[in-house]
């Protein structure tokens, strides 16, 4: 029977639903045992979601020590033979990833976006260049796989009620040291580089940037502006989009009352998807734009912030 | 106490060719990879300020970089050594590790500093292959490296993501994998430098010095393979208009639950 391994990040203290929706697509149809690793961490989250988890209580190994965790997951690996091992494509995945693979003689695919079913094994895709073209990756047959799972892209995945065995694992004969945590602080004010979303305010916005922060807080965004807001001192530069500003290469770019000069989408290249929201559906951005949607922008984010709470009530009912 | 660089060319653009379906990299444009380059400014940084350190740079190159190893080494490397064979292109990223990795086994180092991510922005997969290849310590995505307690038994560094700063104590023998946003520059070589000769601290190595044999190098060596290039990006996604009405909104609504961003 096909088995297939997750990794649970150290320190995250949700269940890594786009690992386990992945999980599920590696099996397509076929009988399969989902396992899942989980370090320092609760192993009674993952209950209904996995067949086993295999728990390792061992403090000493520190949320920096990915070495620790690759010759766990290579211990688990020699006793249960797995087709195919995912981490998350966080930098702690991406640490660890490689490394696993080179202790495990394994195929390494960093940050896939789709798994595909095919004669022979499993085929993985990932992106190729930033908002660019896919590679069809094929993994050499009996070789087993360590992939990295590109953020939020898998999804969908219900609870499967699968009847869960817990396992202690044993830390025993890890290598461990050598990386310690220090120290660890939230970030009062975060990069628009870094996000992954971003709401960002136009000169159809104006003075009423404010009003698309809630939208931004629903949905684990940031706020970004173009430079027609930071001309007019209504926001810091930090904040700009732009050539005069930063380029910035979010999943999800929802730009909100911008006009869209040339300067402005330059920086925008390796934006995954982009939503206008736009009283002129002619403006240069929309041409970019997966959807356009023709109308005031700050009075669209207030009518979607409502369906998304709408929804989300709906769904705790 | 001794750092070693490791560095990639990289050209100006990849293009992909149809047979064998690979990227292909071999354009004549070398350049560092940006990160590469902020690692070596780094070690050039702390040679500068304590001249006891020595600085050995390794760059594996697919293509020719002559001119860009003596312009490293006139800024202050102390040895440059490239590493190049036709056999070695098309390797995947564990391969190159195992050929750095071979390269340095007569070179002794306290720390091993690199870049982060690929020329495409994702996580680089070469430094943690050679630290698993060496057996020693590894953290990438620095944006910041405490200056005053770099010494030859370790470092303070620090990593930021979307959410928060984290700072770790790291033990040497260890490779550092640098982000470029950390703000390190490597220099450019000064006019009255610019033709001076430094052909004595440069180096190259090949496969008749590294002794791989055809099948543990290049594709051959790979355990996965492209098999299928698909065009994408957003020049061939069909725009939809809406208005922003109720029905606007439920179609943005579902286009973000089916992102996963809902």
């Amino acid at each position: 029977m096909l088995r297939v391994l997750i990794i649970t990040e150290q320190a995250q203290g949700r269940v890594a639903a786009d690992l386990l929706a992945a999980a599920q697509q590696v099996a397509g149809g076929a009988p399969c045992e989902i396992f899942a690793l989980v370090v320092n961490g609760d192993p009674a989250a993952l209950s209904g979601w996995v067949d086993r988890v295999v728990s390792v209580t061992e403090p000493e190994i520190g949320e920096g020590e990915v070495r620790a965790i690759a010759d766990l997951a290579a211990a688990e690996h020699r006793v249960f033979g797995f087709a195919c091992i995912l981490a998350p494509g966080s930098q702690w995945g991406s640490m660890l990833a490689p490394r696993l693979a080179t202790k495990l003689g394994a195929a390494l695919v960093p940050e896939i976006c789709g798994i595909e079913p095919a004669e022979e094994g499993i085929r993985f895709l990932r992106p190729l260049s930033r908002g660019g073209d896919l590679a069809v990756i094929a993994v050499s047959k009996g070789v087993p796989a360590v992939v990295t799972v590109k953020p939020r892209v898998f999804h969908g995945a219900g609870r499967p009620g699968r009847a869960t065995e817990i396992l202690e694992g044993a830390g025993q004969g890890v290598r461990r040291g050598g990386v310690r945590l220090l120290g660890r602080a939230e970030r009062a004010e975060r990069d628009i580089r870094d996000a992954d979303i971003l709401i960002s305010a136009g000169g159809g916005v104006g003075e009423r940037i404010d009003a698309l922060r809630p939208l931004a807080e629903a949905l684990g965004g940031q706020l970004s502006t173009s430079r027609a807001l930071v001309n007019r001192g209504v926001a810091p530069r930090s904040l700009q989009v732009g050539q005069t500003g930063k380029t910035v290469a979010p999943r999800l770019y929802m730009a909100m009352g911008i006009h869209g000069a040339s300067q402005h989408v330059a920086a925008l290249e390796g934006a995954d998807s982009i939503i206008c929201v736009n009283t002129n559906a002619k403006a240069p951005i929309c041409s970019l734009a997966d959807i356009v949607v023709v109308g005031d922008a700050v009075a669209f984010a207030r009518d979607l912030l409502c369906k998304v709470k709408e929804e989300q009530e709906n769904a705790a009912d | 106490m001794k750092l070693v660089c490791i560095a990639k060319t990289v050209p100006d653009g990849v293009r992909s060719d149809t047979e064998p379906l690979v990227p292909v990299r071999d354009t004549p444009e070398a350049r560092l990879h940006p990160d590469d380059a902020c690692a070596i400014g780094f070690a050039l940084d702390m040679k500068r300020r304590n001249s006891e350190i020595r600085v050995e740079i390794f760059i594996l190159a697919e293509m020719p970089a002559t001119a860009l190893a003596a312009d490293i080494a006139r800024v202050g490397a102390d040895r440059v050594t490239v590493i190049s064979d036709p056999l070695y292109q098309g390797s995947d990223s564990l391969t190159e590790a195992r050929i750095i990795g071979r390269s340095l086994d007569a070179v002794g180092y306290d720390c091993i500093l690199a870049g982060s991510q690929t020329v495409e922005g994702g996580a680089a997969c070469l430094p943690p292959h050679l630290a698993e290849v060496l057996e020693i310590n590894h953290l990438s995505f620095i944006r910041e490296i405490d200056e005053t307690d770099f010494t030859a038994s370790g470092a303070i560094v620090e990593l930021r993501d979307e959410t928060c700063a984290r700072r770790y104590g790291v033990d040497f023998p260890a490779i550092l994998g640098l982000s470029a946003r950390s703000g390190y520059r490597l220099p450019y070589p000064r006019l009255k430098d610019q033709a001076r000769d430094v052909s004595d601290k440069l180096c190259k190595l090949d496969n008749r010095d590294l002794e791989f044999a055809p099948t543990e190098v290049g594709p051959a060596a790979a355990l996965s393979r492209v098999v299928e290039l698909r065009a994408g990006g957003r020049k061939d996604r069909t725009t939809r208009v809406v208005e922003g009405d109720a029905a606007g909104v439920a179609l943005v609504h579902d286009f973000l639950k089916d992102m996963g961003v809902l």
